[in-house]
């Protein structure tokens, strides 16, 4: 396999996962309006409203981990940075939107064939949210998003 | 979606959804439909009770009232800036939610959403949500909201308990 792009974004709480270069395509570098709607998952509270779509906010690393790094607030501040990821259900399907909370700005990455691994037993909680997985040197084991099933449907924590 | 259930995003508007009231609740704004409200009451006559719901009125016999947080859970007490209690209509009766304040909006200045998938509780009774300016609200009806309600675990018979208005 040729050498090909990707995001590594730098999760709350210190985790790491990878997106493809055209999945993330925006970063909100300004304090976005958040908006809470009753009865969602804790570790998706808040909406953001960005260009004219309400997009789902979600904390990753509260939802892979159950742990639940800080508690959501009305306004984002500049705590964390939030990124936009786009993902479609199916080819030819409409685009949808999600957004992911992080800690420091996103690098661009070239991963090869080479640095494929295996889901490590640490990081079998992602599993249900990730299609495959590499090794990135200062690291480690990176799970790569899996878009749709991480956006399409709620699990628990309710 | 259910056969009879209507979509919010591609049916016309009906003549019932294009005045709506917002109810405030803390940080939370609720909108039903306008006509499901049958008419405003102050809260000082209210009292909430552990287990049932709690009764508002003088002059009318029974009237169950709700006081739900912005997560819609039942309150057990009444918070300070809950100043009005809007008296919900619906088949079979009549029940009171406590708010802060009640505005009129009308369906032109709102531009729905739907729940996110990822976030949709399965018996949530938030339908759509609309985006006004800075505002974001759940649009919902009194069945739904009565529904909901039923379902909290301080109903055990999974009924709402309504009241009937005095003629």
């Amino acid at each position: 396999m040729s050498a090909c792009t990707a995001w590594l974004l730098n999760l709350r709480g210190g985790m790491s996962a990878a997106v493809g270069e055209f999945e993330l395509i925006h970063i909100i570098p300004f304090s976005p309006l958040l908006f809470e709607v009753p009865l969602s998952p804790r570790y998706c509270r808040n909406v953001v409203l960005w260009r004219d779509h309400l997009v789902p906010l979600m904390d990753l690393t509260a939802r892979v981990t159950n742990r639940v790094i800080e508690q959501a607030v009305p306004i984002a501040g500049m705590k964390y940075l939030v990124g936009i990821v786009a993902h479609q259900d199916r080819a030819g399907g409409d685009v949808q939107y999600g957004a992911l909370s992080m800690d420091k700005p996103p690098v661009h990455i070239q991963v090869d064939a080479g640095q494929a691994c295996d889901l490590p037993a640490s990081l079998q909680d992602w599993r249900r949210v990730t299609i495959s997985c590499f090794e990135q040197p200062g690291y480690g084991s990176v799970p790569v998003l899996d878009l749709p099933a991480l956006f399409t449907r709620p699990e628990t924590g309710f | 979606m259910m056969d009879n259930e209507r979509d919010f995003f591609t049916d016309r508007p009906t003549e019932d959804e294009l005045h709506f009231a917002a109810l405030t609740l803390g940080g939370l704004a609720l909108l039903v439909p306008q006509n499901e409200v049958h008419t405003l009451e102050t809260v000082q006559d209210v009292e909430l009770t552990d287990g049932d719901p709690g009764q508002c009125g003088s002059e009318v016999p029974w009237l169950p009232v709700y006081c739900l947080s912005v997560q819609l859970e039942a309150l057990r007490a009444i918070p300070d800036e809950c100043r009005i209690c809007v008296l919900l209509e619906l088949e079979g009766g009549y029940f009171g939610l406590l708010c802060n304040e009640v505005t009129a909006i009308q369906h032109s200045q709102l531009r729905l959403h739907g729940v996110p998938a990822c976030m949709r509780f399965p018996y949530t009774p938030v339908r759509a949500l609309g985006a006004l300016e800075d505002q974001l609200l759940c649009v919902t009806s009194s069945t739904d909201l009565a529904n909901f309600i039923a379902s909290q675990r301080y109903l055990p018979t999974g009924r709402l308990k309504l009241g009937k208005v005095a003629a």
